[in-house]
């Protein structure tokens, strides 16, 4: 592959990698976060559907992945909070992320101690940001009558 | 308020998974990691041989082994490090955040926010740049090693997060038990340490295991900042291999030794959590 100016270029660039890396790995824990929600529904929940006609199918469609993801939300909004910070990983393959590009201007500039901190308050921003969000959404989807989250 | 901890127990409806697998949970597990090991190993076995018909890729792995275990050894060093002090720290961090006094828990809330939710290889930078190179006790000087001050490095969330962990854990007592205490005249300190925490380990001990399997896959970062792990290792013997079709096949190899090392411990904490969680 050409780029705009003619030099050769990766079809994969590292930033892709890191995006596909990071999507694999975080993947992994979802499809456990998803696999415990459904597991979490009780057979009498089910039960009723079957019972009104529903097929298995519908049942899970309709009945158990509205619930379960409801039940799994607070687990994926952790690891979507764990994620974010993960991704300072991508400085080991050399993406220019924000870790990098500090670690840039404290080597030209001698400022390590500054610009960590800057990256550390930068980074607890970013976090409490989706935090707060996501603690919102949770609680405007929370399931009535189940679990301490109805303090 | 975002645990780690795994979800199930704490959501009130129970699992049914939980009574399926209380009576042969240990034999069904062993089974299964010996399955597991058994698959990784064939696919590092078939990664090695399809990246080259020849038996040389497979020689350089043999032969880089001791190596590359070496380095393996200083990644569960530093693992074993920090989840002996981030325990320790942690336990006292969790017990502040819960102190009846406010001077006490704030600072302590804090404090578990901030590091919980700061990047791993953030806190690992600020350890390998700012603890001192050198240490002088009563006129001689030693030299702080490179995986000690990343070991240092990953205490600090490790602290973090296992004060969260035992938050969790003293929240999820029923206050009954802390009334009983006091209507025996039972001090704050005392209801903690001989009522509450006793409780306590039963339900840290899934969570706490989870804690130490991501630390484990946590410490190759120890790699970016110059500590002689696994992961340097592994580039050092590609670097004298020279020869690219190794690449695959030895971080292939590299990858299923974090695997057998850490599934097992997922499997026991999986197995434990099912069996508390039977009430």
């Amino acid at each position: 592959m050409k780029n705009a100016a003619g030099f050769p270029q990766e079809l994969i660039d590292n930033f892709d990698w890191a995006l596909i890396a990071l999507s694999l790995y975080a993947g992994a824990f979802n499809i456990e976060i998803f696999r415990a929600g459904i597991e979490a529904i009780h057979k009498s929940i089910v039960e009723p559907a079957a019972l009104l006609g529903y097929s298995k199918i519908a049942a899970f469609i309709y009945v158990m992945v509205p619930l379960a993801w409801r039940i799994s939300l607070p687990a994926l909004c952790n690891n979507l909070i764990e994620l974010l910070k993960t991704t300072t990983l991508a400085y080991a393959i050399g993406v220019p992320e924000l870790l990098y590009v500090s670690n840039q201007i404290w080597s030209d500039n001698i400022n390590t101690f500054e610009m960590m901190n800057v990256l550390m308050v930068v980074y607890l921003i970013l976090v409490g940001i989706v935090a707060l969000a996501m603690h919102r959404w949770e609680r405007a989807l929370r399931l009535p009558g189940f679990g301490a989250a109805a303090r | 308020m975002r645990d780690q901890v795994k979800f199930g127990p704490e959501v009130g409806i129970d699992l049914p998974l939980a009574k399926r697998r209380v009576g042969s949970a240990l034999n069904s597990d062993l089974a299964s990691i010996f399955l597991a090991i058994a698959i990784v190993l064939s696919i590092v076995l078939a990664l090695a041989l399809l990246a080259g018909a020849d038996t040389g890729l497979l020689g350089a792995l043999v032969k880089w082994t001791p190596f590359l275990a070496k380095g393996f050894l200083l990644n569960i060093i530093i693992s074993l490090f920090a989840i002996v002090l981030g325990t320790t720290g942690g336990v006292f961090l969790g017990m502040g955040q819960l102190a009846p006094a406010g001077w006490v828990s704030m600072p302590a809330k804090i404090l578990t926010q901030v590091f919980r939710n700061a990047p791993w290889l953030v806190l690992l930078f600020y350890c390998i740049f700012l603890l001192p190179y050198q240490i002088r006790i009563g006129g001689q000087t030693y030299t702080i090693a490179n995986w000690l001050r990343a070991a240092i490095g990953f205490t600090i969330p490790v602290i973090a997060n296992f004060s969260e962990i035992v938050r969790g854990a003293v929240q999820s007592i029923p206050s009954g038990q802390w009334e009983a205490a006091r209507s025996l005249g039972y001090t704050w300190r005392r209801t903690m340490t001989s009522i509450i925490l006793p409780q306590c380990i039963k339900r840290m001990l899934p969570p706490w295991m989870n804690l130490y399997a991501v630390l484990l896959m946590a410490t190759p970062l120890a790699s970016i900042v110059g500590a002689e792990e696994a992961l340097t290792n592994a580039r050092t013997a590609l670097e004298a291999e020279s020869n690219s079709r190794l690449l695959l096949p030895l971080y292939a190899y590299l990858l299923s030794w974090f695997f057998i090392y850490s599934y097992p411990i997922a499997r026991l904490s999986m197995a434990l959590e099912n069996r508390f969680a039977v009430r």
